[in-house]
């Protein structure tokens, strides 16, 4: 079993076991429709109490990444949807993080502003030349729409 | 329904009180940790329950029985795994097994070889040649193969490598299952307790600290992390519910169940971050000090 369980880390462990399921999900490692183990069998493949592993799913099913139709166990049901608030809290983080980060190196707002515009592919003055420089640079720009969105 | 019931149950070893006044419930079919550091009272309580041992003052009800009422019948409902095993070792480990069979009437040689295979333990090999892991694992298969309503253990897993203790671990969680089946078992092991467990108590100094479901336990405290000058001290002090207080940086750090909005409304409280209680925080909140 890929999940591992960190006693050191402080976080909870119906959590931790939630969060590797969710980032399985993201990273499409589990797909949707695909079952999950019941809440016995991943007790005790992960020696853990078995009220934990209810927890972990109770919180995947509030977040939608899994579904559990009538008693016919527990399956995959997409990537997680966040609440309005907690969407706009997380993209709320990153921002402070990321201006607090380019603060620190020194860059002045409008280079922060120009560097965030780049990568959203908004950047109209240094236009792509089709055919793009050779090798990793032009891969990397061919990711970024995916990682951006 | 409760699997045992522990009511002012007190034990003193000549003029050395070891356990003072103690109340304990273990609902049937829970997985209950008892927390302790070495000399806590841990082994002396299972001891207790198990009739090795006459307490001082105090009642308990086990199974429904009171203590020391459970006859042979009910005896065997009953089994207990100690810290060091006493096993006969110049049997072979076919033989030890042979042996309980014979006396236990709710003896089960299906699961007992089941577990020998899951153990991997040699069947030929004199229990004195077995190792300490070996040991603790061939008497935990002995007391599941008994098929007890109440497991006792002192110090599950104790002398276990990684691989062999998480066997170990999943063989007790995958027992949990069968109904009617209740766990209990002390430890010094934090991590061990907050993975296994539904239920946990905290035995220090003689007396129970803090008992009950995990959930609860960990939840009912929070640990606050204040920003005040010193001169605070006394007011944050004398705050409803505080339990432990320390200095800690440019401010003190605080464990109980506190109510956030009166720190924060104290005058000369500048920042208050709160934080959740892991098992760990708890236990050494009530050891340290």
């Amino acid at each position: 079993m890929w999940i591992q369980i960190d006693s050191a880390t402080g976080v909870p462990i119906y959590r931790q076991i939630a969060r590797q399921i969710e980032q399985a999900v993201i990273a499409n490692v589990l797909q949707p429709g695909d079952r999950l183990p019941s809440v016995r069998e991943l007790a005790i493949e992960l020696a853990v109490n078995p009220g934990t592993v209810v927890k972990a799913y109770e919180e995947l099913l509030q977040r939608h990444v899994i579904e559990q139709p009538r008693g016919r166990g527990t399956f995959v049901r997409g990537a997680p949807v966040l609440p309005e608030a907690e969407r706009l809290q997380h993209l709320q983080q990153a921002a402070v993080a990321f201006a607090a980060e380019a603060e620190r190196l020194g860059f002045a707002p409008a280079d922060v502003l120009d560097a965030l515009r780049h990568v959203l592919g908004l950047d109209e003055r240094t236009p792509q030349s089709p055919g793009g420089s050779p090798g990793r640079a032009a891969s990397a720009n061919e990711e970024e729409p995916h990682a951006g969105r | 329904m409760l699997a045992v019931s522990v009511r002012d149950l007190s034990k003193r070893f000549g003029p050395i009180p070891v356990l003072d006044k103690i109340s304990l419930d273990v609902p049937a079919g829970s997985i209950y940790g008892l927390l302790g550091v070495n000399g806590s009272g841990k082994t002396t309580l299972l001891r207790l329950l198990m009739g090795f041992l006459r307490p001082t003052g105090g009642a308990a009800t086990l199974l429904g029985e009171p203590l020391g009422q459970l006859d042979g019948q009910g005896r065997s409902r009953l089994a207990y795994v100690p810290e060091q095993p006493a096993l006969y070792s110049g049997m072979r480990v076919r033989e030890v097994l042979a042996f309980v069979r014979s006396l236990h009437p709710r003896w089960d040689s299906q699961a007992a070889a089941r577990y020998l295979q899951l153990f991997r333990l040699p069947t030929e090999r004199r229990v004195g040649a077995l190792s300490t892991g070996m040991r603790s694992q061939l008497a935990l298969a002995i007391a599941l193969a008994c098929r007890p309503e109440l497991l006792l253990i002192d110090e599950p897993a104790a002398g276990l490598d990684p691989i062999h203790r998480r066997r170990y671990l999943q063989l007790l969680l995958e027992e949990s299952f069968t109904p009617d089946r209740t766990i209990l078992f002390a430890s010094q092991d934090l991590s061990l307790v907050e993975r296994a467990c539904d239920h946990v108590a905290l035995l220090h100094e003689q007396h129970i600290r803090v008992a009950g479901p995990m959930e609860d336990v960990l939840t009912s405290e929070k640990r606050l992390l204040v920003t005040a000058p010193s001169a605070a001290e006394e007011r944050l002090r004398a705050l409803p519910g505080v339990r432990t207080l320390r200095a800690e940086g440019h401010g003190f750090l605080i464990t109980g169940a506190v109510q956030v909005a009166a720190v924060r409304g104290l005058p000369d409280v500048k920042s208050v971050q709160v934080f959740d209680l892991s098992l760990d925080d708890l236990f050494w909140s009530y050891v340290e000090d």
